[in-house]
């Protein structure tokens, strides 16, 4: 008996000891290949690479591939490219195992990973050599960024962030807007066009609409709008933002003001009480319509697939963004390519546009893996899709899709402009690989290239109204515009409205990575209020809606969140100190 | 072989009614919603957004089938799942049955210990990470074969043959013995044939399971096309929306959402994979019920 | 230990048996047992991308978490209660089972079998949207229900928080009802028809027959399954619960397996995770022992 138990015993701890042995020896963390690094340029061999990310697509599952766009990078450097997908779990797992792509991208949970890994290659070494375009002057405020924030020495540079703004960029508006106030451009039309300023007239604009419709066509019940839970607290938040002119930073616990670039907390406003924070104002917006039986009562179990797909059977009213028209404005074109029963978004008093991304896109951060066969090869290949080139490649299609006027300026060709709206040649269009791979591009959409015109030539002033439909051209003539955009180019101008313009977004990339505790006492707090929600939205009234308040209130601290605002309000008072030093 | 008839009495009429009902209007429960999504798949997609199909397709189309069978790679991932579940099947049959066999011998030294060493398994895990470390540094990695061999010894269907084979009559087995029969043959001569019941049942289950499993491409598989699975192909279509809000929840940027938005696939789509991944196994399913819907094949056969 | 007359004669081992097994024994070993060394990661502080002893070592801090954590507690109590209300319909599939058997006509047994057992393969996912266009404010069966009077208007079962346990565990029981009663069905296919025979003879009628010739014949596995599945008392799987939660009903139908997948993915938490695992663990086999030793008591021989 006492021989068998010694065996179990030896049998347990064998098997302890190989398992520990494999797993060493795979986590190989610290291990760079054992090549010299040659920061060559020798293109002679043909190779693979692989680019991956979190939110990317999967190449093989892209219709297309390769696109013009990436043939030509494929020609130039000699190297067949793929796009790979991570989730965290996966990237987790291929960290672990050093088996990530060659081109990785990742936000900043993984930064500390990364880094202390030894994971990535350090750029600065080929600054001289193969990265001159991360390494160019008007990249000169990101990379001290990635320098002083996202490294982990001196003098070291190991990311880079796509869709950087140069300083002297001037945005416009774009054609249309994407968020706002949506309304229903015929059914606005026909109560007069009232004034929205803000959430009070929009309600006031809903409720007459749905007096003059109260059912759709086909007979189903008609609501101002509905509230998407799939993102957690966003539908939310992003509401209140518009509103009062706030940015939000992940997760929307914590924004920023547009104007001051101060940060607030959204839900435990107990220490600013004279700010409406944008939950709060989106909270009691959605409070009101509820109380004036606009809000579909479906509106706390519906995700966005369902929020679309009521769009598109027209049973909502109005909206906070132009991703949720669902198929109606397609559908209603298509029985009449003049109708006006279309989705149209006007302004609200925060144009999220015109955004100023002078350290690039936060949150996406690109390095060459150290594990990879070919270092030098992607290190020119990232290089690569930071320049200006393979940005307007992107943005506007190759060399062909738009040429050089007489005067000069580029501008697209009028066959691609009529590719983009025509169905039948949409495997042509595909194939042209504009918008592909958006998320890599180094310069942003409105920086003005070296050949004069923006790196986006759709955000030319003379290509903006040529893809307007018949109802937005109705608007136009109707509210007396240009473009449908001018409706918040106005506002901005009479000072009722604001951009992003002043907005130092860059100033989260100067924040420490968030110590655990402290983000699970952020989730937990994320988690307490979408519970509460319920409560506080179907409040009957006012009194009802601040007893909710309070007890929510009391529930967060009870969660920590006092810690949680301290170490924000202090990591964010240094950040913007010294990206503002920087800045000089 | 004369039956003993017994009389059918009122009681037991009403009894069969009532029975006869409550089984017909669970059978409804469960075919109706299956219903609704061929319909759904048949229905014209423009259509079916806006006004769902109840009992018949709208606007009669084959396109949502016609999207599918031009997928890249559908017909492939068709293949791999369909060898997987073969092979798969296959090894695992065998083995856990051969195994379930060789539990109920008393006289296996160390049956107990070896016993409990197996069905621990069910609720241990060391975790993904370190099972995804040992299956790399077994060379599994995108490897067919990492599909075949973590699933193949399954401690639950050796139980369910175990249980089986120990109420099988201890007699035939020893007649075998006495005619010199090793454990081997005894399996395959007699303990086999006798319990087609339970392996044709297990087969079910492990070939539904493989058939089914998507994760295992998800961790080992991803970065080969040449390997995916037709769960995954579907996996990866019922989860874009899910995807693309966390996206939207965690992003300060919004250019190109709309058109990340409008990529989705229909609702359609995900329908329609779902019928051709669910519709291979009614294909192959008559052939195994029979195994253990009694009545349609007798049961115990005796000597 | 002296052997008196009654004790049963042990036989002698057979060591070619070993020689059978061990190969198969090897590959559990390998793929199942190996990857536990992935429970150190529970006294680390683990950072995807370092290797694990160049983590922060943290000891059982993490395992202190897990009872100071309010959260566990919570989700605890919702897995426990849906995990309390599946062991009570265990016998749900059994009875099925009969219930089949007695069907006369084999093409409509075989019909209610192939059909019943539909749900199993539509993935949560699906269920969820089928769901949400039934049970949806405007779904075809919340009016249904509302003419009955069984929901007030405007209301919807999905947005409701009392209905959260039996209304997911109606949703459950659809999905695996027809395909659980297979392996009763199997048991009942292998009963010797000569059992009936005999029952007949001795004047049984169909109610005393299925009592006492089909119910014994599935008991075995009824035991088995269920001390098996006892083990599984915590673990529900996440799938189901996350797609049916929302700002309602979450105080109920978070499940902690819930809980560790978000906290995983959200927080990367993952040595928290490992630390709740290895718990659930050992909870695990400590049921599964009991309920064994529960089993030995009642019927004489253990299960396990």
């Amino acid at each position: 008996m006492r021989k068998r138990k010694a065996a179990l015993v030896l049998l347990c701890s064998v098997t302890l000891a190989a398992g520990l042995l494999a797993g060493c020896g795979s986590d190989t963390g610290g291990k760079k290949s054992a090549k010299t690094d040659k920061k060559t340029d020798d293109l002679s061999k043909h190779v693979d690479l692989t680019l991956g990310g979190i939110g990317m697509t999967d190449s093989d599952s892209i219709d297309g591939w390769p696109t013009e766009v990436v043939e030509k990078l494929e020609k130039k450097f000699n190297v067949t490219l793929k796009e790979k997908q991570y989730d965290n779990e996966s990237l987790n797992l291929d960290l672990s195992g050093g088996t990530t792509t060659d081109i990785v991208m990742i936000n900043d949970d993984h930064i500390s990973g990364v880094l202390k890994g030894k994971h990535a290659v350090n750029l600065e070494e080929y600054k001289d050599t193969l990265a001159k375009n991360i390494f160019s002057d008007n990249m000169e405020f990101r990379n001290k960024i990635m320098q002083t924030y996202k490294s982990d020495g001196d003098n070291k540079q190991f990311f880079v962030t796509p869709r950087v703004t140069f300083g002297d960029t001037t945005a416009n508006y774009g054609t249309v807007l994407n968020n706002g106030y949506v309304v229903r451009w015929d059914l606005y039309k026909q109560i007069g066009c009232p004034e929205i300023d803000n959430d009070d007239d929009y309600i006031d604009a809903l409720k007459a609409m749905k007096e003059i419709y109260p059912e759709t066509e086909d007979g189903l019940p008609v609501y101002a709008m509905s509230a998407y839970n799939d993102s957690q607290l966003h539908t939310y938040f992003y509401k209140g933002c518009l509103a009062e002119g706030f940015i939000n930073l992940e997760g929307g616990i914590y924004v920023q003001n547009a104007q001051t670039n101060e940060l607030y907390p959204d839900i435990y406003d107990v220490d600013n009480p004279e700010v409406l924070t944008p939950f709060w104002s989106g909270v009691k917006f959605y409070n009101n319509l509820y109380k004036e039986g606009l809000l579909d009562p479906d509106c706390f179990i519906t995700k966005t697939e369902d929020l679309n797909e009521k769009y598109t059977k027209g049973q909502y009213l109005g909206g906070n963004v132009n991703w949720h028209y669902g198929k109606y404005n397609d559908n209603q074109r298509a029985l009449d390519s003049e109708t006006l029963k279309e989705y149209v978004t006007l302004p609200a008093k925060l144009g999220w546009a015109n955004e100023k991304n002078l350290a690039g896109w936060f949150g996406k951060y690109f390095f060459v893996s150290s594990h990879s066969p070919n270092v030098d090869r992607a290190v020119m290949v990232l290089d690569y899709l930071q320049s200006e080139e393979f940005s307007r490649d992107v943005d506007s299609g190759v060399e062909g899709r738009w040429e050089k006027g007489e005067d000069g300026k580029p501008d697209l060709t009028e066959d691609t402009i009529s590719m983009k709206t025509d169905g039948s040649r949409l495997d042509e269009w595909k194939k042209a690989g504009i918008g592909t791979l958006g998320d890599t591009c180094g310069e942003d959409y409105y920086n003005i290239a070296s050949d004069g015109g923006r790196i986006d030539l759709w955000f030319e002033d003379d290509v903006l109204p040529k893809s307007m439909t018949f109802a937005e051209k109705d608007m136009c003539q109707t509210l007396e515009l240009n473009l449908p955009s001018d409706t918040l180019k106005k506002k901005v101008e009479a000072g009722t409205s604001i951009d992003l313009g002043n907005c130092l977004n860059a100033i989260q990339m100067g924040m420490e990575t968030t110590p655990k505790d402290i983000v699970r006492i952020d989730s937990n707090c994320e988690e307490i209020t979408m519970n509460a929600i319920p409560n506080l939205v179907q409040a009957k009234t006012d009194e009802e809606f601040e007893s909710a308040k309070a007890d929510l209130m009391k529930e967060l601290e009870g969660a920590g969140v006092k810690d949680s605002v301290k170490w924000w309000s202090d990591g964010w008072e240094s950040a913007k100190k010294g990206i503002e030093e920087l800045r000089k | 072989m004369k039956k003993n008839k017994i009389k059918t009495t009122p009681s037991r009429k009403v009894f069969q009614f009532f029975n006869y009902i409550f089984l017909l209007m669970v059978t409804l429960i469960c075919i109706y919603p299956f219903w609704y999504i061929i319909i759904y798949t048949f229905s014209d997609p423009g259509i079916a957004d806006v006004n769902p199909p109840v009992l018949i397709p709208r606007g009669f189309s084959l396109k949502n089938y016609k999207d599918i069978f031009e997928l890249k790679g559908f017909f492939h991932a068709v293949f791999i799942s369909g060898l997987r579940t073969v092979i798969g099947t296959a090894a695992s049959v065998v083995a856990c049955s051969f195994l379930g066999y060789l539990f109920t011998k008393d006289e296996m030294p160390g049956r107990k210990f070896l016993y409990r060493f197996l069905i621990m398994t069910m609720y241990i895990s060391g975790g993904m990470i370190s099972t995804y470390i040992v299956i790399k540094s077994y060379g599994l990695l995108n490897n067919f074969w990492v599909y075949i061999l973590p699933m193949m010894i399954s401690a639950y269907n050796i139980v369910l043959i175990k249980t089986f084979v120990e109420q099988l009559p201890p007699s035939l087995e020893e007649s075998a013995r006495l005619d010199g029969a090793g454990y081997i043959t005894v399996f395959t001569k007699v303990i086999m044939p006798l319990s087609k019941p339970i392996i044709a049942t297990v087969a079910v289950f492990v070939a539904v399971g493989h058939w089914n499993s998507w994760f295992d491409n998800h961790i080992y598989t991803r970065g080969n096309p040449q390997l995916t699975t037709l769960q995954y192909l579907l996996y990866n279509y019922l989860n874009e929306a899910q995807r693309l809000a966390e996206q939207i929840k965690n992003t300060s940027n919004l250019n190109g959402l709309s058109q990340m938005v409008s990529s989705i696939s229909p609702k359609g789509i995900r329908m329609t994979i779902t019928v051709l991944a669910a519709l291979p196994i009614f294909m192959v399913y008559p052939f195994m019920q029979k195994y253990f819907v009694k009545g349609i094949m007798v049961g115990a056969v005796k000597g | 230990m002296p052997k008196t007359a009654r004790t049963v004669r042990r036989p002698k081992k057979q060591y070619k048996l070993l020689l059978l097994v061990l190969p198969f024994m090897l590959i559990v070993l390998l793929f199942n047992y190996v990857p536990i060394f992935g429970w150190i990661y529970s006294v680390y502080d683990y950072v995807p991308g370092l290797p694990i002893f160049d983590c922060d070592f943290v000891g059982l801090e993490y395992f202190k978490m897990i009872f100071r954590d309010a959260n566990v507690l919570r989700t605890l109590k919702n897995t426990a209660i849906f995990a309390a209300i599946s062991i009570i319909l265990t016998p749900l599939p059994m009875i099925f089972a009969i219930l089949l058997n007695e069907v006369k006509s084999g093409p409509m047994r075989k019909f209610v079998q192939t059909f019943t057992t539909l749900p199993n393969f539509i993935s949560w996912v699906i269920i969820f949207s089928l769901a949400f266009a039934l049970f949806s404010t405007d779904g075809l069966l919340t009016s249904l229900m509302g003419k009955a009077g069984l929901i007030g208007a405007g209301k919807s079962i999905l947005s409701s928080k009392k209905s959260v346990y039996w209304f997911q565990t109606f949703l459950a029981q659809w999905k695996t009802l027809g395909w659980n009663s297979i392996i009763y069905l199997a048991a009942i296919a292998g009963i010797d028809q000569e059992q009936y025979e005999a029952a007949r003879v001795d004047g049984a009628g169909y109610f005393r027959c299925a009592l006492h010739v089909t119910l014994p014949a599935m008991m075995e596995t009824y035991v088995v399954l269920f001390i098996l599945n006892i083990g599984n008392f915590l673990n529900t799987g996440y799938e189901q619960y996350m797609l049916f939660k929302n700002s309602v009903t979450a105080p109920n139908i978070e499940v902690l397996d819930l809980y560790v997948y978000r906290i995983g993915l959200e927080n990367m938490d993952y040595s928290y995770g490992v630390a709740i695992s290895i718990v659930k663990s050992v909870v695990s086999i400590a049921l599964v022992a009991i309920a064994n030793l529960a089993a030995k008591r009642i019927r004489g021989n253990t299960v396990i």
